[in-house]
């Protein structure tokens, strides 16, 4: 039998058994289980947090799994929550995994009390959703964005989303490289604050190899929301 | 003057202006024609602080503004 004691050793080296305790009573709800979504799952849902909500209505197609790292070819057809679902389940057992096949609107409609969203979908005005949503419910989130070769990644916490309320873009092209290189750094920032560990706090990152292939990293700071 | 820079996929060079509000600096890139896909859906930044053109915000000189281009995709 594999004890809690055995599993999380390495994260009990780090900060203690008292914290990874207390990370079993955390929640989180990650909206998109495509590219950001899987990476950020997988990292988050065999840590010790002790629910994960998982919100896509889209299925596995082929050309998704490249870069949704949670997927296979066998997975083609499925709901991505659901196959995400089964995935991190079987990575933690104890975790608790909740699935829903539908739209954030539809998902919000509903009562859920969670400590922080991760914003994994591929849309400024569902971003723009989760931002107002998060202020209502008192609860931070986790912004991220990626193409190309750059992406964003923020803690929002009381700074605005309007700056970045843009209507009409649709994502460009991508690779697998980049997107779980921008997930990551949502996942540590998220782990970070669910940990009870100190987190920048309303700070952009903004990520991008230039055009003669330097990796760049950039902070701008936000202001706060109305 | 005041230092506009261009990040990401922009990849334009950093160029210098004197102006001295935003609306100046929006009419002044409207004038580079490789900003035409990039004006209206790029965010500002002032001295790294993240700006709406709807605060006024006044520039002074030496100021430093970024020209952030949007990611969509996740």
């Amino acid at each position: 039998m594999i004890t809690k004691e055995e599993y999380f050793n390495r994260q009990v080296l780090l900060w203690g058994k008292e914290t990874q305790e207390q990370l079993c009573s955390k929640s989180i709800a990650i909206i998109g289980c495509g590219g950001l979504g899987s990476t950020v799952a997988i990292s988050l849902g065999s840590s010790g947090i002790g629910s994960v909500y998982l919100v896509d209505f889209d299925t596995v197609s082929v050309h998704n799994i490249h870069r949704q790292i949670a997927y296979t070819i066998e997975d083609e057809g499925e709901y991505k929550c659901e196959a995400l679902g089964k995935l991190l389940k079987r990575r933690y057992a104890e975790l608790n995994v909740f699935t829903y096949k539908e739209k954030f609107e539809t998902f919000i409609a509903q009562e859920h009390k969670f400590d922080l969203i991760i914003d994994a979908t591929d849309r400024f005005p569902v971003r723009a959703s989760i931002d107002k949503y998060a202020k209502r419910q008192g609860i931070p989130w986790v912004h991220g964005s990626v193409e190309a070769f750059h992406g964003y990644v923020c803690f929002y916490d009381k700074a605005s989303f309007d700056s970045f309320e843009i209507t009409g873009q649709v994502p460009g092209g991508i690779t697998p490289p980049i997107v779980v290189f921008i997930a990551s750094l949502q996942a540590n920032l998220a782990l970070r604050y669910l940990a009870g560990l100190t987190v920048g706090k309303d700070e952009l990152h903004y990520l991008y190899f230039d055009e003669f292939g330097s990796f760049n990293h950039r902070k701008f700071l936000l202001r706060e929301g109305d | 003057m005041i230092k506009v820079e261009f990040l990401g996929p922009i990849g334009l060079n950093p160029i210098e202006l004197n102006i001295k509000t935003i609306n100046e600096l929006s009419e002044s890139l409207k004038q580079i024609s490789a900003m035409d896909q990039w004006i209206g859906i790029s965010a500002i930044a002032i001295n790294n602080k993240i700006v709406t053109q709807s605060e006024g915000y006044i520039l002074y000189d030496g100021d430093v503004v970024s020209i952030l281009p949007p990611v969509c995709g996740g």
